[in-house]
């Protein structure tokens, strides 16, 4: 499964992790594009039949989880705003990379940053016992 | 047709399965193996397997398109025999489970109807599971009285056969009496059947009845315990068989490769040789469906039992999620609890896959550090 645009895309919406933040591109493959910070790692995916998706991490490794599961906790309308994140075209998937890049530089600065408490309570949350 | 347009023609009948007219430069539909004219009523190639499936090289449906239906162009098989028609051989029963996780072939069968009439008064799941896979068996019983019959330890499959030989029709119905009693489990009677040196030789060495299949494709028996990747790895043209046709109950071995090896390789096992099917009921016994995040799964997630779909990916949400659509069906039909493997897990294909479990009733609970979706109560 390649998607030789994803990673172009990727790169693009993702370079503000670079330049604001102090990301390292660590790792760039046809499906895969990975930043790490000193504290966090960022990457963002393209899988399981036409997925994009952004999974954030310490750095070190801890506790992997989705964007997604992030403002599922904090922003939860913004998460449902993102709908099923399923490209397949290349404008599909520049359009789903973009508005997760824009959710994260919007909404994720704590994450960003590292902010602990942010990581722990993302450890222990389960979207489905939050009130609708 | 060449070659080419062969393979094409059967690849989509795997990833898309049924008629491909909207595909066709003109009337003709792909058939799988063969193009079919629906205004001669005629295939435009010969059958593949020659007169062994018709008197005829090039009639298509038996001559009844109402009520038969041939998913690949090689054998016309009856609409309400469903199952027991299928079992005609073992390429039959493969592509009895290709039918049940996708559309109706040719517009005339529909599996979940088969399913229906084969496992109606019944038990629902275990019945519809075996039933496919002892079709085969059944509809041999008609032909060779008293081989599976003896295998099966039961007149089970026997009064299909006669039921089949005599009434078509209601062939089915001692083919599900047959289905109930499970025959498979037991080994017994293998000495008695057709092949008896083999399977007496697997049974005794195996001990049950999975020796039996075990010994038929050459190593079966690892596929009774677990090991049917490495069966498939053997790369045997049973294996492969059985590869693909288990791979469309579990997802390591599915996908359109897989898909293609299967239609190859139930030509040949078409010509004479058998087969694979009792992997197919032990699979099928009792199968969980799980839910899934691709980017946060690995097999070693999987519990015994479960079972997931790697489908292709037709790049193309609309048919991408018709084909979830449909596995989720079926999964639902058989009416397990659907565990999630990861449920935190949110968006992508399985987030709509939850959407549509909901949309249909069915609830999500949680049970200690497990989420399961349940099947409305009274359903």
């Amino acid at each position: 499964m390649n998607a030789p645009d994803f990673q172009k895309h990727a790169q693009n919406e993702f370079q503000f992790l670079v330049e604001r933040y102090g990301f390292t591109l660590t790792s760039s493959e046809p499906n895969k594009v990975q930043y790490t910070s000193k504290s966090v790692m960022v990457e963002v995916n393209y899988s399981g039949r036409g997925e994009v998706d952004v999974v954030l991490d310490e750095n070190p490794p801890s506790h992997r989880f989705q964007l997604r599961l992030f403002l599922k906790a904090y922003h939860p309308a913004v998460e449902k705003s993102l709908g099923y994140g399923i490209a397949n075209s290349d404008e599909e998937i520049r359009r789903e990379i973009q508005r997760l890049s824009d959710a994260l530089q919007r909404y994720g600065s704590a994450i960003l940053e590292h902010d602990r408490q942010a990581f722990e309570k993302i450890k222990t949350f389960k979207w489905w016992e939050q009130s609708p | 047709m060449t070659e080419f347009a062969r393979s094409i023609c059967l690849f989509l009948l795997l990833v898309l399965n049924g008629t491909f007219g909207d595909f066709s430069t003109d009337s003709t539909t792909c058939q799988g193996t063969r193009y079919y004219d629906p205004i001669s009523g005629r295939f435009l190639t010969a059958d593949p397997l020659g007169h062994e499936s018709d008197p005829s090289l090039y009639v298509a449906f038996g001559g009844d398109p109402i009520n038969y239906f041939d998913p690949d162009g090689r054998f016309a098989r009856g609409v309400y025999n469903g199952v027991g028609s299928f079992g005609s051989d073992l390429s039959a029963s493969a592509a009895i489970a290709l039918d049940a996780l996708f559309k109706p072939i040719v517009g005339l069968f529909d599996p979940f109807a088969a399913q229906m009439h084969f496992s109606g008064g019944y038990k629902p799941n275990p019945a519809f599971a075996n039933a496919y896979y002892s079709g085969s068996d059944a509809f041999r019983a008609g032909h060779q009285v008293g081989y599976f019959g003896a295998e099966l330890g039961t007149s089970a499959a026997l009064g299909y056969g006669l039921g089949r030989v005599l009434a078509p029709p209601l062939g089915g119905v001692g083919y599900a009496m047959g289905i109930s009693s499970r025959p498979f489990w037991g080994g017994l009677g293998f000495a008695d059947d057709a092949f008896a040196a083999t399977r007496t030789g697997s049974a005794g060495l195996f001990g049950d009845a999975f020796g039996m299949g075990a010994t038929r494709t050459g190593s079966a028996f690892g596929y009774e315990w677990g090991a049917s990747r490495t069966f498939s790895a053997g790369g045997t043209a049973f294996g492969t068989d059985l590869r693909t046709s288990w791979g469309f109950f579990d997802d390591t071995l599915t996908g359109s490769s897989g898909g293609s090896r299967f239609l190859g390789n139930s030509a040949t096992v078409a010509k004479g040789t058998t087969q694979l099917e009792f992997g197919f009921v032990k699979n099928l016994e009792n199968p969980n469906f799980v839910l899934y995040k691709t980017s946060e799964f690995n097999r070693s997630m999987l519990r015994p039992g479960e079972y997931t779909l790697n489908l292709p990916w037709l790049r193309n949400e609309t048919l991408d999620w018709a084909q979830n659509q449909q596995a989720l069906r079926r999964a639902m039909n058989i009416g397990n609890p659907i565990r999630e493997v990861n449920p935190n897990a949110l968006g992508g294909w399985m987030q709509r896959e939850r959407d549509f479990l909901s949309s249909q009733g069915w609830q999500r609970n949680q049970e200690g550090s497990d989420v399961f979706w349940a099947k409305p109560s009274g359903q």
